[in-house]
């Protein structure tokens, strides 16, 4: 689902348009490793094949979701890194 | 007559050597006078490594002098570069000589970074070096059944299907020396499937399942522990192991150290980035964009210059390249630099340079 309206405070943004899949979900991962506890990481991507792969991964790897924000062709992915 | 283009390649790998080897046949002596410089003078190709856990040809099966796989128009320098000055047109040698050039080719590719998974150097394989592949076939000889873990350290590494490609050729060596049936192989994958490329994915998973062979996904490696043996995910999975197989991280050649520089097009992209400043990601120099996107972007707004498949794609991008792609681009590579001095003719296969020494 795509969200509109304010954005979460970002602390690290990857601006991985023009990436294809998995390129957008392996910048966020690389993103995450990167922040400390508590941290957002937002990821800019134009490929749909992230709309499913990287909520799956946020999931699994037990972060928390903050949601994917719709912009002029292309969505800006929001995770905290929970632990 | 005009004076000729001083085009310097630095490294003397397949893309150094395609690329110095297409100019000087293209372009000819009076256009372009070209000089590779590499470390060693000993030309590896890479990819025979994969087979040398498994008794194939040892590593210097794999090597070739670079003098022998050059054109003869092309000028070798066995030598360390130390430093780049772009403004100064000069490539600075660790001897203190200066070549200088009108246009450059860095083509210095990654080195390993064994360091960044904690517990990696003392209890994880890899054949992404002679010393290695070496290690890891001694490791075989004595394996006689277990547990065995295979996938990457980290993003990006070095030629993604390598490790399927290990997978399977020990699957079948364990088959031959009979003790399968006492070994359980498990996959892991970075990603939601066992590739990145879906439809390769889609095609090798059930390979996979009828060789018996488990996969698991979603495993970013964290760390390892030697002394449990054991392997842990970001994603919170611990897994036991008996021989642990992981492909390798890659950075940027210490050569470009000191050299970083913004593109000065746009001034964003990455010229070059500082060995080991994206370790943490705190120096954020990844433009987040394919790497052919990049290269032709780096290419327009920097005629003089041109980075190498393993300079740029492994850490501009978290993606790092295969053969398949690695030849495809040297191609490209090669055609560009040409088109940029010559009308080009795109009968010249860039293999072929390489190919041609062991079919002599």
């Amino acid at each position: 689902m795509t969200l509109t309206g304010t954005l979460p405070t970002i602390d690290k943004e990857i601006d991985a348009r023009g990436s294809f899949c998995p390129g957008p979900l392996l910048e966020l991962i690389r993103g995450v490793k990167s922040v400390p506890v508590g941290g957002t990481v937002a990821v800019l991507s134009g490929d749909p094949g992230s709309n499913k792969d990287i909520p799956l991964w946020i999931q699994k790897a037990r972060h928390e979701y903050l949601g994917a924000f719709a912009e002029d062709g292309y969505t800006r992915f929001v995770v905290r890194k929970a632990h | 007559m005009p004076t000729p283009r001083e085009i310097l390649v630095l490294g003397g790998g397949v893309g150094g050597t395609v690329v110095a080897n297409l100019l000087v046949r293209e372009l000819g002596r009076r256009q372009a006078h070209v000089t590779v410089i590499d470390r060693t003078g000993r030309h590896v190709y890479q990819p025979g490594w994969l087979y040398v856990p498994f008794g194939g040809p040892p590593p210097k099966r794999w090597e070739r002098p670079e003098r022998a796989l050059l054109s003869r128009k092309v000028d070798l320098v066995v030598g360390e570069a130390q430093r780049i000055d772009r403004a100064g047109h000069v490539v600075q040698m660790a001897d203190g000589t200066r070549y200088p050039y009108d246009d450059l080719v860095i083509a210095t590719g990654a080195h390993l970074a064994p360091e960044t998974i904690p517990g990696y150097a003392e209890a994880a394989h890899h054949f992404y070096s002679p010393e290695a592949a070496v290690r890891l076939r001694d490791a075989l000889e004595g394996f006689q059944g277990g547990k065995v873990l295979i996938g990457v350290a980290d993003i990006p590494y070095k030629c993604p299907p390598a490790p399927l490609e290990f997978t399977f050729l020990l699957d079948e060596y364990l088959r031959k020396r009979g003790i399968r049936e006492r070994t359980e192989i498990t996959y892991l994958s970075p990603i939601n499937r066992v590739f990145t490329i879906e439809s390769v994915s889609t095609f090798v998973t059930p390979l996979l399942e009828e060789r018996g062979i488990q996969h698991e996904e979603f495993f970013n490696t964290e760390s390892i522990d030697p002394v449990a043996k054991t392997v842990t995910s970001m994603e919170g999975t611990e897994l036991g192991f008996d021989l642990l197989v992981l492909g390798l991280v890659e950075r940027q050649q210490v050569v470009l150290a000191g050299s970083e520089d913004r593109c000065v097009g746009c001034q964003r992209l990455p010229l070059a980035i500082v060995d080991g400043a994206d370790v943490d990601g705190e120096s954020e120099v990844r433009p987040g964009r394919l790497h052919l996107a990049v290269r032709e972007e780096q290419a327009r707004h920097n005629p003089g210059l041109l980075l190498g498949q393993g300079c740029t794609a492994g850490h501009v991008l978290p993606l790092a390249e295969s053969g398949e792609e690695h030849r495809g681009a040297r191609q490209a590579d090669g055609r560009r630099v040409i088109r940029v001095y010559a009308g080009f003719t795109d009968r010249v296969h860039p293999a072929r340079a390489v190919l041609s020494n062991d079919a002599r």
